[in-house]
């Protein structure tokens, strides 16, 4: 399935959703959005989701959910409902 | 938020704070500290307060525990190493070693790693007095920014750790190479 | 997955004395430690009011047995799931009559170490004495990482012991120190309980224990790069779909004829010498005939079991869980819930049991109530010999076998009952509690002979069992009913068939039979069918083993043919066309199975579930039965 890569933003310091990566594509995580579940948010931060970390989006299923990440040093999968809540900014020195 | 943990020393009272240099105030025997911490070596809770090279040792006072103190101590510290150039600390007398601790702390640490990452390396080769030697090699050899990296960052790294006026200067100094040096920063600036 | 069918009753009682539980994140290899220190001879059950299993094992150390609990494994303390809850509940001491352990082993995998740290920096802040067991070292050096054990001991104030779960190495080391867990080095404070306190605590030890990450795994890449791949991926996954029913098909066949063939001849001799008949009635036609049926399948059974520990150990069940979680997402589901579908194959037993790995209560239910309607062995026989009766072996229905299409028929029609039924259940008294779906994909690992034989093992044992008590039982009871009382006097002057035929006409089964033949009459089945029905509620095989007997009272030579002719009181046939469908769809949705039952009430908790799925799969088979039979009399059967 083809679709559009979104373009590094101007400026660097735009966040974007993690949802809206594409693989192949990398990024540094900034945070989780203000109105995430307590226990959804905890649950992400304790899987290696966390501020200044890098992520890498690996593959996406066929059907189109859910997506490959790999964090501190583990691949995991997120469904775009969780994948959304994530805010990440490209890394723009790699 | 500035990575460090503890651990334990021979002393019941008294913990090895483990925090990376950069984020360390001068070495020496801490007068006073910012914020809480300082609330804390005022009114005697801690006892002596001691900056090393990549530790802070700190000993609580007599009948206080660390059980009782522990995450009160650990927060106030946290908050007083966001402001190093706030804290108030004697001096040690700077011998050699303790110069050449440093320097060699920072050349295994991001001073060399900085340079390891454009494809180069920096060793220490002596310390004399306020001054220290380094061999540059690999790809720093020749290369315009060595001097923003070993004058602008090591120069001011060991200055503010040491409190003394280091100077930093390399093995090869011959007066023509750095003459020479000094007019191909110029043009390139 | 580990036997099923266990006598899981009553409660595991631990000796109050020493007590060391493993705590760690789920693929960690906790299990692997746990099964080095007990050896496999764990007692499992529940824990109290959950539903949750509990593994406890025992270790000698130096004359001393201590008890090893296996805790389920955890991200966090701070728990979103059943699971973890009973980690976080026991650990605190929450529970009733479970005090917490003396001692926790940290298991944690050495290439994520940067990602448990924090459950680390959480179990130390518990305040109990705490060793840390760091596996997979050998994989971490192999991908370019290091750690410094010592270093890293002292920067975390606990003891830290180097394993390799796989091969054994280092568990001395361990197990000997966990005879002295009073004086195991414990921290001078606690870790912070802040969450980014903590991850900077965290960086810090790591950097004091001279920890590298390990580069991302190549070979694991490359596979998936094939494995996850759009159009490759879905190939793969479907030969392994394809390879499921092989087994079930093909491959398990010639060893299937050699177990039947070795029991004809035991019961033929049997028979053959025994000088009292109803003896030799007993043993061969009840015991043997019955146990036989079942003993057929063991082949079958242990390869599928084989195949899906081998899928497991490898990693490839949490890829077809990923492939598969849109789909089963649709029912309201998980990817994880397929690989519970799919066990249900094989057996609905271990299937149900592979539900301990959805975090959703609400999701485990709905795939334990659903998971049994899957095709699963038991129901072979039973299709076998209805669709003999329903078609001709020779018949070709657009040039493929009719059998074999009828067969697929059957077998989609229970995957997609399932689907549906949980699909249900979860839109309307299961719905979701939408928790966060996330699912680690370990890398691909060798997979260890020990580890797959361990799995295949209990399900085989699972089977044995099986039938040495339930379908042992029964077939003794089924076959005293259909032959007592003996009427010696009344059969004296008849031939050995016609007494048997006469006896069995007249027997206390036949009074039972008949009792209740009003509630199967509108599905056309007579009362030999209704005692071969109820006979198979303890297991679907039974059906067969006891409809075979009736026939072989007949005409032992040829049981088929005695069904094919076999007429009820009216004189018209039994197994006419309607019947026989209506019976294949009957077995189709019924839970004719004790041991899944049993399985259910342990793996809920309950009974509330077992016996509503008992009850909606018995109201669904008869209906269903009964829209089936009237669509062959409409279609002029």
């Amino acid at each position: 399935m083809l679709r559009q890569r979104p373009a590094a933003p101007k400026q660097s310091g735009a966040t974007i959703k993690l949802a809206q990566l594409a693989p192949g594509q990398q990024a540094t995580i900034v945070g989780t959005v203000p109105d995430a579940a307590p226990p959804v948010a905890g649950r992400l931060w304790q899987l290696g989701f966390r501020p200044a970390t890098h992520v890498d989006v690996i593959r996406r299923a066929p059907l189109g959910d859910p997506t490959i990440y790999r964090v501190q040093d583990t691949e995991l999968c997120l469904r775009r409902r969780e994948a959304r809540l994530i805010e990440v900014v490209f890394d723009t020195d790699r | 938020m500035i990575p460090m943990h503890a651990t334990a020393t021979a002393d019941s009272r008294q913990l090895r704070w483990v925090v990376a240099p950069a984020h360390l105030p001068p070495v020496g025997t801490v007068r006073r500290a910012p914020g809480r911490l300082g609330g804390l070596l005022d009114s005697g809770m801690i006892e002596e307060l001691v900056v090393r090279t990549g530790d802070v040792l700190i000993t609580l006072g007599a009948g206080k525990s660390w059980h009782q103190l522990g995450d009160q101590v650990r927060d106030a510290l946290a908050d007083a190493l966001l402001t190093p150039g706030d804290w108030r600390v004697d001096a040690v007398s700077c011998d050699n070693a303790l110069l050449a601790q440093i320097a060699s702390e920072l050349l295994d640490g991001p001073i060399g790693a900085l340079a390891a990452s454009h494809g180069g390396s920096i060793q220490l080769v002596s310390v004399t007095g306020n001054n220290v030697t380094v061999r540059i090699a690999g790809a720093c050899n020749g290369c315009p920014a060595v001097d923003s990296t070993l004058h602008g960052r090591l120069e001011s790294e060991l200055r503010r750790r040491v409190g003394k006026p280091v100077t930093v200067s390399t093995e090869t100094n011959s007066l023509p190479s750095t003459l020479g040096k000094k007019l191909l920063s110029l043009i390139l600036r | 997955m580990t036997s099923c069918h266990d006598s899981g009753g009553g409660p595991v009682a631990v000796a109050s004395t020493r007590r060391i539980a493993l705590v760690g994140s789920p693929n960690a290899g906790k299990t692997s430690v746990f099964n080095h220190l007990t050896g496999l001879r764990a007692k499992t059950g529940n824990y109290p009011g959950v539903t949750v299993g509990r593994s406890v094992g025992t270790v000698k150390v130096d004359g001393v047995t201590i008890a090893v609990e296996d805790l389920p494994g955890t991200y966090s303390l701070d728990a979103i799931s059943p699971d973890e809850q009973v980690v976080t509940d026991l650990l605190a001491g929450a529970f009733d009559h479970i005090e917490p352990p003396g001692a926790i082993v940290l298991v944690a995998d050495a290439t994520t170490l940067r990602r448990s740290i924090l459950l680390v920096a959480q179990v130390i802040r518990l305040g109990l004495p705490c060793l840390l067991a760091l596996t997979m070292g050998d994989e971490l050096t192999v991908r370019g990482g290091r750690v410094d054990v010592d270093a890293l001991s002292a920067a975390l104030g606990i003891p830290v012991t180097a394993v390799v779960a796989h091969r054994g190495s280092g568990i001395d080391d361990l197990r000997a120190q966990l005879g002295t867990f009073d004086r195991w080095q414990r921290p001078p404070i606690l870790p912070p309980s802040d969450p980014e306190a903590a991850d900077a605590w965290g960086k810090s030890v790591l950097d004091a224990a001279d920890y590298a990450a390990p580069r991302p795994d190549q070979r694991t890449n490359r596979i998936d790069q094939v494995v996850l791949h759009p159009v490759w991926g879905v190939g793969v996954f479907f030969a392994v779909m394809f390879a499921f029913f092989q087994i079930v098909f093909t491959v398990a066949a010639p060893l299937q004829d050699l177990v039947g063939q070795g029991l004809t001849w035991i019961g033929g001799r049997v028979t053959g010498h025994s000088g009292n008949s109803i003896l030799g009635g007993l043993i061969g036609d009840g015991i043997i005939g019955g146990v036989g049926t079942v003993l057929q399948f063991v082949p079958q059974i242990m390869l599928l079991f084989l195949l899906i520990a081998l899928l497991e150990n490898v990693g490839y069940m949490a890829r077809a869980a990923f492939l598969m979680d849109r789909v089963m997402a649709r029912t309201g589901l998980e990817g994880r819930a397929f690989v519970a579908m799919l066990s249900s194959f094989a057996c609905a037993v271990p299937g149900i049991m592979a539900t301990r790995t959805l975090p959703s209560s609400r999701d485990r239910i709905a795939t334990v109530l659903s998971a049994p309607l899957m095709t699963c062995s038991a129901r072979l026989p039973v299709y076998t010999l209805l669709i003999g009766l329903l078609v001709a072996p020779q018949t070709r229905w657009w040039g493929f076998s009719a059998q074999g299409i009828t067969m697929f028929l059957l077998y989609l029609g229970g995957g997609t009952a399932a689907l549906i039924s949980a699909w249900l259940f979860k839109s309307t008294i299961l719905r979701s509690d939408l928790l966060p779906f996330t699912m680690e994909l370990p890398p691909y690992r060798f997979p260890y002979p020990k580890a797959v034989l361990v799995a295949m093992w209990g399900a085989a044992k699972m089977f044995l069992r099986k039938a040495g008590t339930i379908i042992l039982a029964t077939s003794l009871v089924l076959w005293t009913l259909l032959n007592l009382p003996p009427r010696g006097a009344e059969t004296a002057h008849l031939s050995p068939t016609d007494a048997t035929a006469y006896v069995m006409d007249r027997s206390y089964a036949a009074d039972v039979g008949k009792a209740i033949e009003p509630v199967f009459e509108p599905l056309g089945f007579d009362w030999r069918t209704d005692i071969a029905l109820v006979g198979s509620l303890s297991a679907r095989e039974v059906f067969v083993s006891t409809l075979g007997q009736v026939a072989a009272a007949t005409d032992p030579a040829d049981p088929r043919e005695a069904l094919m002719t076999m007429t009820d009181d009216h004189g018209r046939r039994v197994f006419a066309a309607p019947t026989v469908v209506a019976l294949l769809l009957y077995f189709m949705f019924a839970l004719q199975c004790m041991s899944t039952v049993a399985v259910m009430r342990r793996e809920t908790n309950s009974w509330r579930w077992p016996a509503l799925a008992f009850g909606y799969m018995f109201v669904l088979a008869w209906v269903m039965a009964f829209a089936a039979r009237s669509i062959a009399i409409g279609l002029g059967a």
